[in-house]
């Protein structure tokens, strides 16, 4: 019995803790009651602006809080720092005030970070991770309170939430024509974190692309099981060099992928972030997830009062490619790429944003089947969530 | 390799035999303020980090504290997350520290809870349509299963082959993330997801029924956790089992002299180890949003560990460290929120836990002068620790 004198000692403590938290319980009311208050300024607000409208030409400003969360650290030198660039053009909307949150995880913390961001008196939230339910649970809880922008998202949306995302199958598919110009060996690499559609289209549109100019593209994917592990990330990409490939793609979220073609002296094309300056010698071009213009127009829809919903529809909102800054677009071309091959994929992306489909059959799948008969156009909707199978030409493997 | 069976690791450092300096570190005589003394040295560091931390970030020191405070104890769901965060972090720092106990270190508590977890989730596939009170209960056992299952490997290969289970529970986690991230992505993956990674939510009927106290949101798992620390603090001392293992992880020779079975307590504790584990897993789950995914645990099994290690061996004591570092992790997720890298957090937590692994030493040892006398002759009493512990 060498801890008897213990016991009252940390019951004790616990005692203490417990009384500390029971008697904290008044304050904390009062504490909530006033962030209860503040909270529906944002629904007042746009109803004021709305009965003003008519008479003054000048909208009011309206105070908006919105809060972004991100998965992995600030700086991460890709993902993130792409979305900060769409975080602080949020932030020049007038009133609009703007934060992040980072290292958010998939798991209920996500809820309770939400939870904390709304009593803090966050009016919107911006998930760019996909945490879904984690989030969209939290926003029907506060229906009057919070509008949020569930990133990418194929579930139901409840009346105050958004899914939004860009044609990413045309950016990869953009890609693939860049990597497919500009490959010696004919096997184009993808680093990739997990095998689901939303990958899948991503390596498909690449292996699609790549072949539409190089009929012997042969596309290899290593999976990391994770979005950001920059020692992974490396790794994956030394093995898809040792494995052949000369143009690495990344759908991770750090710079690793780059680097490692830096040192191998192979290519890259980038997602996401513009990876030009990061890896001069080895980024042929970037497919850059710019959201600026559409959260700009975002912040401003809500101050107006006119949040809109997606619904049930399972598909999100989606931005479309833009020439210039402001939208997904092309990156900064590297200096060594050839004037003809920065024409080629320029033409094609500019064909992209006049909205022709790229991904019309026939298309195989990996046996050599004929899986989308000639002349078919595939949706926006199959090629967001609904690919799960790899086109002819796609090898994967775990990493 | 029999003499090498438990080798108490890090128990006791020895006692330096001659200084040539006056002063001397030498055992305490007063074991039984162990624990206070270790709790007490958390305490200072969490307020010596509080104090210097808003030094190292823009965010007014008004807004920092203010922040913590309504992530904390000052708003009902900043207790209702402390308990959220706590529930499965008691019971993994009791999955370490029953192991602990003998020696022996339990590095695979994430994949522990999260086996525990995917096995529950099997099981709620199975029988989608079962009443509530039928699938929760079966899940709750089927998640300690899992998690026992999960250190039978690590605790055989110890017994048999004399494997340090520091590698091979530690080892163990990446395949269960490797293994839930398969399910995730594929059998399991829910029709409504797109950039994450989680699996199809458990029927509703499998979540576990929630509580509001004033606001304050948690689900009656945190009844169990807060419960099951006592019951172990009463069965190693009221128990045969306890008392042998108490003996033995204090010395380990005498209690093989004394007749007892080492190899048995050794699966034993272990394999509790893993079922608490796997229970925490699945009560997180089932308590929150009914999904599984790779990063269900967020590190939960590392800071229990931690806990444990802090804790030393006392139940009541990991119970109290729990809570603390739930209010921890609870107000550094509000610091986020007011704009406070995530990495000041990770500091404010680690100095924390530097000053308690301090107390960790402080609790066991003390500096005398060796000029005193008297502080030499008290210190031959701790010599053989179990001498003093007989009595039961």
């Amino acid at each position: 019995m060498r801890n008897r004198k213990i016991v009252p000692a940390v019951l004790l403590v616990g005692l203490v803790s417990l009384v500390a938290a029971c008697s904290s319980s008044t304050p904390a009311a009062t504490e909530a009651a006033p962030a209860a208050t503040e909270a529906p300024a944002a629904t007042e607000a746009p109803a004021a602006t709305e009965a003003a409208a008519p008479a003054v030409s000048e909208a009011p400003v309206v105070p908006l809080n919105i809060t972004w969360l991100y998965t992995g650290p600030e700086n991460d030198g890709g993902y993130n720092v792409i979305n900060e660039v769409a975080m602080n053009a949020m932030g020049t909307v007038p009133g609009v005030k703007v934060n992040g949150i980072f290292d958010v995880p998939y798991s209920d913390e996500a809820s309770q970070i939400t939870r904390q961001a709304i009593a803090n008196g966050a009016q919107v939230i911006v998930d760019t991770t996909g945490i879904g339910t984690y989030l969209t649970d939290v926003c029907a809880e506060n229906l009057d309170k919070v509008y949020c922008y569930s990133g990418a998202d194929a579930g139901p949306q409840p009346a105050n939430s958004a899914s939004w995302w860009l044609p990413d199958w045309d950016l990869s598919y953009a890609a693939g024509v860049a990597a497919g110009l500009m490959t010696k060996s004919n096997i184009i690499g993808a680093v990739v974190p997990y095998e689901i559609p939303i990958a899948v289209q991503g390596i498909n549109g690449y292996a699609l692309g790549c072949q539409s100019v190089n009929p012997a593209c042969e596309v290899k994917v290593v999976y990391m099981n994770s979005y950001f592990d920059p020692t992974a990330a490396t790794k994956a990409s030394k093995t898809l060099v040792n494995a052949g490939a000369d143009v690495l793609r990344n759908l991770t979220d750090d710079a690793s992928f780059c680097k490692v073609a830096e040192e191998e002296g192979v290519y890259a094309v980038g997602e996401y972030n513009d990876f030009a300056s990061a890896c001069p010698n080895s980024i042929i071009t970037s497919t850059v997830w710019d959201f600026s213009d559409y959260m700009i127009e975002e912040a401003k829809e809500i101050q107006a009062g006119m949040f809109q919903s997606t619904g049930d529809s399972g598909f999100p909102e989606i931005t479309p490619l833009k020439i210039g800054l402001g939208g997904p677009r092309l990156g900064t071309f590297g200096a060594f790429v050839p004037a003809d091959v920065k024409a080629q994929v320029e033409g094609i992306f500019a064909e992209m944003v006049d909205g022709k489909n790229f991904f019309v059959g026939p298309i195989y799948d990996q046996k050599g089947k004929e899986k989308v008969k000639a002349g078919v156009e595939l949706d926006d909707k199959f090629l967001f969530h609904g690919w799960d199978w790899y086109v002819k030409g796609v090898t994967a493997s775990e990493g | 390799m029999k003499e090498s069976l438990i080798d108490a690791v890090a128990v006791l450092p020895p006692t330096p035999k001659r200084s040539f300096s006056p002063w001397r570190i030498e055992r305490r005589p007063d074991p039984e303020r162990i624990s206070l003394y270790r709790i007490s040295a958390v305490l200072l560091g969490l307020a010596v980090s509080l104090v210097v931390a808003p030094f190292f970030t823009s965010t007014p020191p008004a807004e920092f504290y203010g922040a913590i405070w309504s992530g904390t104890f000052g708003s009902p769901l900043g207790m209702s997350n402390v308990l959220t965060i706590a529930t499965p972090l008691i019971l993994a720092g009791l999955a370490a520290s029953i192991p602990y106990r003998l020696g022996l270190w339990n590095v695979g508590i994430d994949g522990q809870m999260l086996m525990g977890a995917w096995t529950a989730t099997a099981v709620a596939f199975a029988m989608p349509q079962a009443p509530g009170f039928l699938m929760i209960p079966t899940m709750m056992i089927a998640g300690m299963i899992g998690g026992a299952l999960w250190i039978i490997i690590p605790t055989f290969a110890r017994l048999v082959l004399g494997v340090s289970e520091v590698i091979t529970t530690f080892l163990l986690n990446f395949v269960a993330v490797g293994w839930v991230a398969y399910w995730c992505t594929g059998p399991w993956y829910p029709k409504s997801s797109a950039g994450g990674v989680r699996a199809e939510p458990i029927p509703i009927q499998g979540e576990i029924g929630k509580m509001d106290i004033q606001g304050i949101v948690v689900t009656w798992g945190i009844l169990i956790s807060i419960a099951l620390p006592f019951v172990f603090w009463a069965a190693f001392r009221f128990t045969r089992w306890g008392y042998e293992v108490t003996m033995i992880g204090d010395n380990h020779r005498a209690g093989r002299y004394g007749g007892m079975n080492v190899r048995r307590l050794l699966v034993t504790s272990m394999l509790m180890g893993g079922l608490l584990a796997g229970f925490g897993g699945t009560i997180y789950m089932m308590g929150t949003s009914g999904q599984l995914s790779t990063s269900l645990t967020n590190n939960t099994g590392f800071n229990g560990l931690v806990i444990a290690v802090l804790a030393g061996s006392n139940e009541l004591a990991v119970l109290a460290l729990a809570f603390i570092y739930s209010l921890l992790l609870a107000g550094g997720g509000s610091l986020g929120i007011v704009g406070v890298d995530s990495d000041l957090v990770f500091a404010i937590i680690g100095i924390t836990l530097i000053f308690g692994s301090f107390g960790e030493a402080y609790a066991r040892l003390r500096l005398v002068r060796t000029k005193s006398a008297g502080a030499r002759s008290d210190s031959k009493v701790k010599e053989a620790p179990w001498t003093i512990n007989s009595s039961h």
